[in-house]
């Protein structure tokens, strides 16, 4: 690899980062949130909601992403549902990582000691009010540690942005790779990616430990 | 083109997603209780040249170590590299479910191992997996199912698995409402026998050690 190679390719490497970097920071966010909504309406313990939110849950963990994602990027065109690739891209991940957030806290909502419920029940609440005040902020404490990890593992599902079009940082190195056939490119790429996981884990640490202090 | 039709059409693919999956589940669950044990007992350089290697496999997306693999190795064909790099990606994960599975056995058991003196892995092979097993096996069905919709990445080095079938069927049919539905459905079928499979593995150690009257901790 020499200088004026890689400063050609310098500009799509930073483009690609700023977008993997913004998609990944989005898709958390509306994961966990969408995630959330789920855990909740399944807490809600209403029949057919829950029975309908097992099935998406049931669905949605068990097809993979890129299956989803291909089939929001060129499927739903078809039937005049028309939208960006990172749009499409960043609602594929939103449906199948909210699944698993569902999953995570539905896990920890489980753990939540019944005393605490009972005590709510018996001042008087009514059940929505208890999901919702008590039993829903317990469980995403608890389910902290564990979203943080998830988090982790929804920054590489971006990296499958790169075969819906997007110029990723995973696509980047691509081009490089197209270019002149040397995967040095791939290989700075994959440090990138390391260097976004370290600093997650040590941002996930910061959030936990405050977590834990408030209590 | 029918239904019937595109459905033939894409279990011509579905050979290799059966000859991938098995292969990666026995590689990755051989290579990962090598390393839960390593990871367990501490060793003190390969401590930390298996921290290295877990933080590098947790990081990397696996799509990108499939395409490190194939591009930076020589590798005879395009299956063997998918197989190898879902290999190295998923151990490190399996390696750390075995270790925690082992961490989670009492520390007095190891004590009363070696007061009967028992060796090392004497101990492992006697004590320690007998326990492990039942535990272990909903963690690893986790992680296999993850597995199974990573293979679905293995089409970009150019192995014709289904997903690369369903990929040409789009090509011919223009359909990929259709086909993309069936993609998942089939492997929403894949998932639920791997979760059925271990389900019954589970049950069957846990009638085997009670027969035996082997009480485990948990």
């Amino acid at each position: 690899m020499n200088a004026v190679q890689f400063a050609g390719w310098l500009p799509s490497l930073l483009e690609g980062l700023k977008i993997t970097l913004c998609a990944s920071m989005i898709a958390i966010v509306t994961s966990i949130i969408w995630g959330s909504i789920v855990a909740i309406l399944v807490a809600y313990d209403y029949k057919v909601l829950t029975f309908f939110m097992r099935i998406y849950i049931s669905i949605f963990r068990n097809t993979p992403l890129l299956v989803i994602m291909f089939f929001c990027f060129y499927g739903l065109p078809l039937v005049n549902l028309e939208m960006p690739a990172l749009v499409c891209g960043i609602l594929s991940i939103t449906l199948n990582e909210g699944a698993f957030v569902a999953e995570l806290i539905r896990g920890s909502i489980k753990n939540v000691p019944a005393g605490e419920i009972e005590a709510a029940c018996s001042l008087g609440l009514k059940r929505g009010k208890v999901v919702r005040k008590v039993i829903f902020p317990l469980g995403f404490r608890n389910a902290v540690p564990m979203l943080t990890g998830q988090a982790s593992v929804m920054v590489k599902d971006t990296s499958l942005f790169a075969l819906i079009m997007i110029v990723d940082l995973n696509r980047a190195g691509s081009i490089y790779y197209d270019k002149y056939l040397n995967s040095i490119s791939i290989w700075i790429v994959a440090a990138i990616y390391i260097l976004i996981f370290l600093a997650l884990t040590q941002a996930g640490r910061l959030i936990e430990k405050k977590m834990m202090v408030r209590r | 083109m029918s239904l019937g039709k595109m459905i033939s059409f894409m279990l011509s693919g579905i050979g290799i997603t059966f000859k991938l999956v098995p292969i990666c589940i026995i590689t990755t669950f051989c290579i990962g209780m090598i390393l839960g044990i390593f990871l367990f007992r501490r060793f003190p350089v390969l401590k930390q040249v298996l921290g290295i290697y877990k933080v590098v496999m947790r990081g990397i997306p696996a799509m990108v170590v499939l395409k490190i693999l194939y591009y930076s190795a020589d590798f005879s064909s395009a299956f063997l590299a998918a197989v190898v790099s879902l290999t190295l990606y998923h151990s490190a994960y399996i390696g750390e479910i075995i270790r925690g599975c082992f961490e989670s056995v009492p520390k007095g058991q190891m004590m009363a191992g070696q007061s009967l003196g028992l060796g090392y892995w004497k101990i492992m092979w006697k004590v320690y997996i007998p326990q492990i097993l039942k535990p272990m096996i909903p963690m690893l069905c986790g992680q296999y199912i993850l597995l199974v919709k990573d293979t679905t990445l293995v089409y970009i080095v150019g192995v014709p698995d289904l997903m690369w079938k369903g990929r040409q069927l789009m090509a011919l049919t223009f359909n990929p409402i259709t086909g993309y539905l069936l993609i998942g459905v089939f492997y929403y079928i894949l998932c639920a026998l791997i979760e059925l499979l271990a389900r019954t593995v589970e049950k069957r150690i846990v009638k085997k050690q009670a027969t035996r009257g082997l009480s485990t901790y948990y």
